[in-house]
């Protein structure tokens, strides 16, 4: 008897510009707006039933295999693996333990890269098990909402908006936050403008780990925004250069970008938690082999680094990072979004 | 007494001055911008500037600059500014309304290569801001000289100039300054 598997798939996302302006405390107050685009280091789950009763999970990337067997699901306080993010989604579908499953999730983006490879988790865990619940989710915004819900709601960790849309939509995507709501304006960009932007942007794996856990950061911004404190002017600044990037893209004007990206940063290096003498040097050196300009993925004080450099230039800023122990990252945009498909074997 | 005028101005001036070189992001702001202007050159394009009243006379003092020489004996560098044919602006003005003077003659003359330099000390005067947008969603590279205080324009241009001061003449001179000081870079970029 073969047994069945029901697989997912959700991108993870390039933050180009924005970052920051997506938290709550800030966006309902003063409206953020964010630039990013989804790429194929992809972040997988795979499920099947099994005659246990009991739920195994399994997670190659943090290397543990959990049982579990509780009626009531409990998170626990201090989470050093991806395993909560699982019994969240378990809880919001409504699937219980000890009925009996196998969950595998896997990430392709490394951990702390700042790339939302967990977001882009919990996005393909929620397609799975909405599907095993029998109540599949086919509203795109409705998913991206429930899987916000979800990390803000059960899980309660703090952080951005964007990063659960990018991982649903896949593409480029231009969202504005407001207390009204949100609205989502995917870019349609035509194929020689995607190839250009790609021949363009460089991701970096940085040899420095991030210290900090991403979530202590965005605590540290959301506490300092609902002090109006000194982040507010930061993230007004950044959700402005949102406005013009995105015209720069859609123009094409790389030079233009670079410069944004390079301002937009110096004005993210201001806010709490975020500066770090070893990635300025990196992002220098960058800088002076010809790079436009370029961020740190994700909240900051460590993970990928991602340029923008003309393709003229691409090679010396590579030698030049390679020397400093970054490796070049390869990687294409993704336009599919998240997609679930079944197996049977 | 008309001495201590003189020396209460200089003072307001130079502190406008001090103020402008300790600030980074201008200098980056001004680099920028010549290098943008560099790229637009080299690709054909041309400088167009525009303002009212003694933003106009900078107006006219910067593409005079690049179209005939500034420090160096070169070949002239396209720009033009919209203030100086007065067929033009009054026909326009009397025909459209002033808003729309320097909008009208961009609609005539933008490509999308070209750099829009506006000068406004308020950075909200109708006709700039509208001629702006207009550059802005055809494609062009648009920069404006402004004051300190928060306007339409910051948001509009894709750079924005903020001088530091409040006082309308102090921001005209340093305006003058960063205008002179952009087409030095520029012509030592391109006439090494």
């Amino acid at each position: 008897m073969k047994t069945l598997y029901i697989k997912a798939r959700a991108p993870s996302r390039i933050g180009i510009a924005g970052g920051g302006s997506d938290l709550p405390a800030f966006f309902e107050r003063y409206g953020g707006a964010v630039l990013n685009v989804a790429i194929d280091l992809y972040s997988y789950t795979k499920m099947c039933k099994t005659s246990f009763s009991a739920t195994n999970i399994i997670s190659h990337d943090w290397g543990v295999t959990r049982e579990i067997k509780d009626t009531e699901l409990e998170f626990d306080k201090n989470p050093k693996d991806n395993v909560d993010i699982v019994k969240a989604v378990m809880k919001e579908c409504g699937i219980k333990p000890i009925d009996g499953y196998e969950i595998l999730i896997h990430s392709m983006a490394p951990k702390n890269s700042g790339l939302a490879g967990s977001s882009a988790l919990l996005t393909s865990l929620l397609l799975v098990m909405s599907n095993v619940a029998g109540k599949p989710i086919l509203d795109r915004k409705l998913l991206a909402e429930t899987a916000i819900k979800i990390e803000r709601n059960i899980l309660k960790r703090k952080g951005g908006y964007q990063d659960q849309y990018a991982s649903v939509f896949g593409g480029f995507n231009f969202i504005e936050f407001s207390k009204s709501g949100t609205k989502e304006y995917p870019l349609r960009l035509q194929e020689d403008l995607i190839a250009e932007l790609h021949s363009a942007f460089m991701l970096f794996e940085t040899p420095y780990q991030r210290l900090k856990q991403a979530h202590d950061i965005e605590k540290k911004k959301e506490e300092d925004v609902e002090k109006e404190g000194e982040s507010v002017e930061h993230l007004k600044n950044i959700r402005d250069y949102a406005y013009k990037m995105k015209d720069a893209l859609i123009g094409g004007d790389l030079q233009s970008m670079g410069w944004y990206l390079h301002e937009s940063w110096l004005e993210k290096q201001k806010l709490p938690g975020v500066s770090d003498p070893k990635i300025k040097r990196l992002y220098e050196i960058a800088r002076k082999n010809g790079a436009y300009g370029g961020k740190l993925c994700g909240a900051g004080g460590g993970g990928f680094l991602f340029i923008i450099s003309e393709i003229s230039n691409r090679k010396r800023v590579i030698n030049a990072l390679k020397k400093e122990g970054a490796n070049l990252v390869n990687f294409d945009f993704d336009f599919k979004g998240a997609i679930t498909w079944r197996t049977a074997y | 007494m008309e001495n201590s005028i003189l020396k209460k101005r200089l003072k307001e001036h130079i502190a406008v001055a001090m103020a402008l070189q300790k600030n980074k992001k201008i200098s980056r702001q001004v680099e920028f911008i010549a290098e943008k202007i560099v790229n637009s050159y080299r690709k054909g394009g041309k400088t167009i500037f525009f303002g009212n009243g003694g933003s106009a006379a900078d107006a006219q003092h910067a593409a005079a600059e690049l179209m005939g020489r500034y420090m160096k004996d070169r070949r002239p560098l396209h720009s033009i500014s919209l203030t100086t044919n007065t067929s033009v602006i009054t026909a326009i003005g009397n025909d459209y309304g002033y808003d729309e003077i320097f909008k009208k003659q961009l609609e005539g003359l933008l490509k999308k290569e070209d750099i829009i330099v506006g000068i406004s000390t308020s950075g909200n005067s109708p006709n700039v801001v509208k001629a702006i947008e207009y550059a802005k969603h055809n494609g062009a590279f648009t920069v404006c000289l402004v004051g300190a205080k928060k306007c339409k324009l910051d948001k509009i241009a894709d750079v924005c100039i903020k001088i530091p001061s409040s006082s309308t003449p102090r921001i005209q001179e340093m305006h003058g300054f960063l205008l002179h000081t952009i087409c030095e870079i520029v012509e030592r970029k391109l006439f090494p």
